[in-house]
């Protein structure tokens, strides 16, 4: 058996060249094989056990510690994987019959409740509309100056800074009595 | 709104609605009480949801967190406000229409209501679960059969192009569904356009008319057609309309709606069933089964009642104009079927049981 | 202005400016038993159906804080072959079991007081001393509910604080001023508009039209000079006004107020 030291980029993927690179008889191959399935004791797959002689040799891709890609890189990679779902989403909620016309009924009962309050919000804003109508109404009957001082456009009004927000809970300081005209 | 629920010095306790069965019909609620149970109390046995058969799915089960005490509150909040529709719908002077849409929205919330119609067989209901004379389930069932079966009919009508060649349009209000039982045994609702074979069409189907609108079951009547309009006519070299099966002066309840052998007589029939014969290289033949509702008279309540014997003599069933006769007899088409014959090697043994003609067969000719 | 019933009022009709100052809440509103509840029930579920906390992003492998914050989570049942599992086989993926909810523990910091991320928050009482005391001048109570100015003339007994118009001043400005003239110049407010929220005509022609502002800091004190016409002054909720005001009076400027 003349045997050839193969290294590099093989071109050509076909096991019959390798048989004749290697200048060794079939029958010998056959019989490494052979000796080398019985020790796998994976009779099936011996057509199979061709391959590895197949297999040809890339470029070193990925080395131990991974020294291929740059830090920068592996930060990219895993605050795309942050914002991927992949392996962190939990499994689907499955529920039961009795569970899902639970869920149902408590979300039509929210959706119910919501509407009554916005029906409410509505009515107060359509109240509050037709009054300020009926009072500018009035105003420019009765006095026409102060109509036309009040009838000014205000859009682009904006709600000043310091009127705070409600929270939860109130804050320790509550209102801010000393103020003085500036 | 919940919180201006104003507390007075003797404790109004709110009416439950929902658990009264002595005004409401027992299928406004769950039948079996472990269900029941279950639903509204939550399962406090370790066991697991009562829904699950098996066992070992029942100990893997993990119901959400805090659903049972939610849903405690919502079920209060929604029974509040259904009685407060139900005693608006109580009021006498409300009209009809009005009364039903109450009634509807007052049980619509409810959860055994919900849970009957959305675990139970829709079609072939049992009365005690599903009750289509009850608003709320007609209701149900009007936007389940809107979601797909009224779309696929449509669909199926105007694709094989029904519409046009029998009546003008349809606005479908009922739904109508047809079985072969007879000639085959076969327990199966059919499909709307579906190819049937002639032994499968050798004895006339039954027809089940779900009606979804507030009518009067005790004196609407219906009239039921099944025209073939692909029968060709060589005289004139074009196809003509044959009238397989007619049926008038059918009564049909919510639930009670399958028209068999039981529900009419021979009175009823119009025309006696001819099966589909279709005749070899002749085409496809159409079966459009036709749900109409006879006229009902709005003062005297009562619906006009079509005499056969004669109306008969109006018509040729060989050559049925369907247009004509729905005008004649005022009648308002309300759901339709339709599904397709072809020929077969057992039309002829078909046309032998019935006693009809040998069926011609025809060639393609160079024109 | 309808072309019909034209009322022919006079451009003499005594006309004032009323003053809605409001204090708007400074807590939330309380929330219902079933919205406690429902908000409950959707957290629980938000964290059931929540993405498993990437913890290789905020923890670099191999680091002492990494090290640190893994032994602190409860590890989950992890898959063994052979075992049966009667709740249900292990599905872990990032040290999450799929099927649960996550409980992310943060580890309690060695250093320092104020380096805990973890210490509970105190939460400052929201019935404040002048709720239990009552003090209806101060600005401080009802921190739920929105306040309103109320002012008792000595003629006329509590209402809300008018003004006769002046020459040249629009009522959002008589308003103002006339504020600061009978409570002080040390209050920040602002109007919200120029124009009057509502209108009441009474029965002696005269109009009375409401600017509506805000106070967002300072405090009222009876000035010198209003003294001889106003005894006391009061911050009150609607409620209590309604006790205060008589029922027509009420009525009519009800829409005005907000709970």
């Amino acid at each position: 058996m003349q045997k050839r030291n193969y290294r590099g980029i093989k071109r050509n993927n076909s096991p019959v060249d390798i048989v004749l690179e290697y200048s060794v008889s079939q029958e010998y191959l056959t019989k490494m094989l052979s000796i080398s399935v019985r020790s796998c004791s994976c009779q099936k797959n011996v057509v199979n056990l061709i391959k590895p002689l197949n297999q040809v040799r890339y470029k070193r891709t990925k080395s131990k510690n991974s020294s291929g890609i740059t830090p920068q890189t592996q930060r990219i990679i895993t605050q795309l994987s942050v914002l991927s779902a992949r392996k962190k989403q939990p499994k689907m909620l499955k529920l039961s019959k009795e569970d899902l016309i639970k869920h149902q009924t408590i979300q039509t009962a929210w959706k119910t409740y919501q509407d009554i309050l916005k029906q409410e919000r509505q009515e107060s804003l359509k109240l509050q509309y037709n009054k300020i109508d009926e009072a500018m109404n009035v105003l420019q009957e009765v006095s026409p100056k102060l109509y036309k001082q009040a009838n000014v456009d205000e859009s682009g009004k904006i709600f000043p800074m310091e009127l705070r927000v409600p929270t939860d809970f109130p804050p320790r300081k509550i209102w801010y009595h000393e103020y003085k005209k500036q | 709104m919940y919180k201006r629920f104003i507390h007075t010095g003797r404790i109004t306790r709110s009416p439950a609605v929902w658990s009264d069965f002595t005004s409401r019909s027992t299928s406004l609620g769950i039948s079996s009480q472990a269900v029941k149970e279950s639903v509204l109390n939550g399962d406090k046995l370790e066991t697991g949801p009562v829904t699950l058969k098996r066992k070992s799915n029942r100990m893997k089960y993990n119901s959400p967190v805090l659903i049972d005490e939610t849903f405690k509150t919502c079920y209060d909040f929604l029974e509040k406000r259904s009685g407060v529709t139900y005693k608006h719908a109580n009021n006498p002077k409300i009209n009809p229409e009005f009364k039903e849409k109450l009634l509807i929205k007052a049980e619509i919330t409810n959860p055994e209501v919900q849970y009957n119609f959305q675990f139970n067989d829709k079609l072939d209901n049992v009365t005690s679960i599903i009750d289509y004379s009850l608003p709320v389930y007609r209701h149900l069932g009007k936007k389940h059969w809107e979601s797909y079966k009224q779309m696929l009919l449509m669909q199926r009508l105007e694709s094989l192009k029904v519409i046009p060649d029998t009546l003008p349009t349809l606005t479908p209000r009922v739904s109508v569904d047809i079985k072969f039982p007879y000639s085959t045994g076969v327990n199966q609702w059919i499909e709307p356009g579906k190819f049937l074979s002639s032994g499968v069409t050798s004895l006339e189907p039954i027809v089940k008319i779900q009606e979804f609108e507030l009518v009067d079951p005790k004196e609407q009547l219906y009239t039921v057609l099944i025209v073939n309009p692909d029968e060709p006519d060589l005289i004139n070299d074009t196809f003509k309309t044959t009238l397989a099966y007619g049926l008038t002066n059918l009564k049909v309840d919510y639930n009670d709606n399958v028209i068999d052998s039981r529900k009419f007589f021979p009175r009823n029939v119009l025309a006696k069933y001819l099966p589909p014969v279709p005749e070899k290289n002749a085409g496809n033949q159409r079966f459009a089964v036709w749900v109409l509702r006879q006229n009902m008279n709005s003062e005297t309540k009562k619906c006009d009642v079509i005499d056969n014997e004669a109306v008969i003599s109006t018509f040729d069933r060989n050559n049925f104009n369907i247009r004509g006769f729905v005008k004649e007899n005022n009648l308002d088409p309300v759901g339709a079927h339709v599904w397709r014959s072809t020929w077969d090697s057992n039309v002829k043994n078909v046309r032998d049981k019935y006693n009809l003609p040998k069926g011609r067969v025809f060639s393609r000719v160079r024109t | 202005m309808s072309a019909t019933a034209k009322t022919v009022l006079s451009k003499n009709v005594p006309i004032r400016a009323n003053l809605i100052l409001s204090r708007i809440p400074l807590v939330v509103p309380e929330q219902t038993k079933m919205e406690k509840q429902y908000h409950e029930y959707q957290n629980q579920l938000e964290r059931r159906l929540m993405w498993t906390f990437p913890a290789y992003h905020y923890f670099k492998k191999g680091t002492l804080s990494e090290h640190k914050f893994l032994s602190v989570q409860n590890k989950p049942i992890s898959k063994v072959p052979g075992v049966w599992y009667p709740k249900g086989i292990p599905d872990i993926q990032h040290g999450r079991e799929r099927s649960k909810v996550q409980e992310v523990i943060l580890p309690k910091s060695e250093t320092g007081e104020g380096t805990n991320l973890t210490r509970p928050v105190e939460k400052n009482s929201i019935v404040t001393p002048a709720d239990e005391s009552g003090n209806t001048a101060s600005l401080e109570r009802r921190l739920r509910n929105t306040l309103y100015l109320l002012v008792n003339y000595k003629k006329t007994g509590w209402n809300f604080p008018k003004f006769e118009i002046k020459d040249g001043a629009s009522l959002d400005i008589i308003a103002e001023d006339g504020l600061r003239n009978i409570g002080g110049e040390n209050m920040n407010t602002w109007t919200i508009s120029k124009k009057p929220a509502g209108v009441v005509k009474n029965k002696d022609g005269s109009c009375d039209f409401f600017i509506k502002s805000h106070i967002l800091a300072g405090k009222f004190d009876i000035a010198k000079e209003a003294k001889n016409e106003i005894k006391e002054y009061a911050w009150l909720t609607k409620e209590e006004i309604q006790e205060k005001l008589n029922k027509d009076y009420f009525n009519e400027t009800e829409y005005l107020l907000s709970k």
